[in-house]
């Protein structure tokens, strides 16, 4: 695939210069809307004459695409103040970073696997509704891109569940994984997902 | 050119990357542009261009430059319009 750098040279017409031009490759600020939106640090073409912004080349598609579609949904659910720990306690075992963050990307990353994992769909199905999960004291808020959302929608209809008992569910199992009955295996599989991620 | 002739040397600039899409008159990307935007991929505009038939496909002159070609594709309802300045494609419509 070809990949334009910064300073690269090429053609495009000029709309303003009314004329085929020569261009240059640069890093800018690309308008859309009629200039009420934009977005930052986008390669683009800029006419050699005139500076204006003539074309965009197709590796930039991804930064634009993230700004056009990079919807965050929230999943919020209340949960016993324990269940916080646990998440914490496992998140803190990597040692990687603020465990307040890492929790975050290792329940994703559940939602993530468990839609496909019918061990795991199970597990959630059974530790959900186990009195160590009942309680309601603290709030967990989730922030989500499409592609979790859409897994964790497919999980609810899947096991039935609502969104507070899968949530329940995936930090049990977080915890039996983590916390109570860790495997060298599964321990090297998250440290590299939190590694990544964090 | 002809439809076969105009396919195969978009569908080369498609495969190998050399892509770029016009802004318009004010320098800002345009939304109907759904390749520029991300709402559809590389893949399906080739599959889109595979599918177009002779009917679906007319060449009519840039309205700035002379001599330039601006080929249109029409396939299910997709309007795709582009232009070659060698060796990229430009594309100034897919939607």
């Amino acid at each position: 695939m070809k990949i334009y750098s910064e300073g690269e040279k090429s053609q495009a017409v000029c709309k303003s210069c009314k004329s085929k031009v020569s261009t240059t490759f640069s890093i800018c600020r690309v308008l859309y809307n009629g200039g009420k939106g934009f977005v930052e640090d986008v390669l683009a073409a800029t006419c050699d004459n005139c500076d204006s912004v003539v074309s965009i080349p197709q590796q930039s598609v991804p930064r634009i695409k993230e700004k056009f579609h990079s919807k965050k949904h929230s999943i919020e659910v209340r949960i016993p103040r324990h269940l916080l720990d646990i998440l914490l306690l496992a998140s803190d075992r990597f040692e990687f970073g603020n465990p307040e963050l890492l929790k975050d990307y290792l329940v994703r990353y559940y939602i993530g696997v468990a839609d496909s994992d019918k061990e795991m769909i199970n597990n959630i199905k059974k530790f959900s509704t186990s009195d160590f999960a009942k309680g309601s004291g603290f709030r967990l808020s989730l922030k989500v891109n499409d592609g979790i959302q859409q897994r964790f929608i497919h999980l609810m209809k899947v096991t039935s569940l609502t969104k507070t008992q899968i949530l329940r569910g995936i930090i049990l199992q977080i915890n039996e994984d983590i916390l109570q009955s860790p495997t060298k295996k599964k321990l090297a599989e998250l440290e590299k997902v939190l590694l990544a991620a964090g | 050119m002809g439809l076969k002739v105009v396919r195969e040397k978009a569908i080369e600039c498609l495969k190998s990357g050399r892509i770029q899409h016009e802004t318009d008159r004010a320098g800002n990307l345009d939304e109907k542009n759904l390749l520029v935007t991300g709402q559809i991929s590389v893949e399906e505009v080739i599959q889109l261009l595979l599918s177009t038939k002779g009917t679906e496909f007319e060449t009519s002159k840039h309205h700035i430059i002379r001599g330039l070609d601006v080929h249109i594709f029409r396939p299910k309802k997709w309007y795709i319009k582009c232009y070659f300045i060698e060796p990229d494609i430009f594309f100034i419509s897919v939607h």
